[in-house]
């Protein structure tokens, strides 16, 4: 799922992020590892929408404090063209370190990023405009 | 033996974090922010604040943010996590 808040052109900055979800104890869990932040839901979609409201209050709340890019740099995220992202193999170590300890937490899940119980676990890509971010 | 941790609520996690001296600097919508004082923002720590039960994935990742940065230990965690009693830290360095 791709969620992206507004229509972005190509001189926008937007902020891409990877969320993983699980499912876990009756309920859904989307963390964005490279932003430290989730939302647990009933619901999948409610618990990645959760992630993607919270990552526009982090970007809110930085922005206002003039700190937006220190924010992002401190995390990782790195301008490639008109987005900040995390490099994939950045990314890759943070989602692999978190399926296993979801793997630890609850014995025989064994996610892994061949072969992920789909029922289970899932990764997403939100999107947001960061416009605050400037050129 | 490997340490286990518990599933939370997200006021008990909230309320781990003022034990070590964090203040909530802005709640947006339902997601707070806490920091030291006198820490850099970029630090603060998110909390989405609602009633589903935080995964002991996402707590052992609150734990981990802390003993990283902060030198706080998974068991002083896990203890202020039940009792919301925990010594206050101080900005690293």
């Amino acid at each position: 799922m791709t969620t992206r808040s507004t229509t972005s052109t190509a001189t926008v900055k937007v902020l891409e992020a990877v969320v993983v979800a699980y499912r876990m104890d009756g309920s859904w869990h989307a963390v964005a590892p490279s932003l430290d932040l989730w939302f647990s839901h009933d619901d999948l979609q409610e618990a990645l929408k959760g992630v993607v409201e919270g990552a526009a209050a982090a970007l809110a709340l930085m922005a206002e404090e003039g700190a937006l890019r220190r924010y992002l740099e401190a995390r990782g995220f790195q301008l490639e063209g008109s987005a900040f992202r995390v490099p994939e193999g950045v990314w890759l170590k943070q989602v692999e370190e978190l399926l296993r300890e979801v793997r630890e937490a609850e014995d025989g899940a064994e996610p892994d990023l061949e072969g992920l119980p789909r029922e289970r676990c899932r990764i997403h890509t939100i999107e947001l405009e960061a416009p605050a971010l400037g050129s | 033996m490997a340490l286990e941790f518990p599933s939370a609520k997200s006021k008990e996690v909230c309320r781990a974090l003022e034990a070590f001296g964090f203040v909530m600097v802005k709640a947006k919508g339902s997601h707070y922010f806490y920091r030291l004082p006198g820490e850099d923002i970029v630090h603060a720590i998110q909390v989405p604040y609602h009633s589903a039960e935080v995964s002991r994935v996402t707590v052992k990742m609150y734990a981990k943010r802390l003993r990283e940065r902060y030198g706080v230990t998974f068991k002083e965690f896990i203890k202020a996590l039940k009792s919301g009693k925990a010594r206050k830290l101080t900005p690293p360095g």
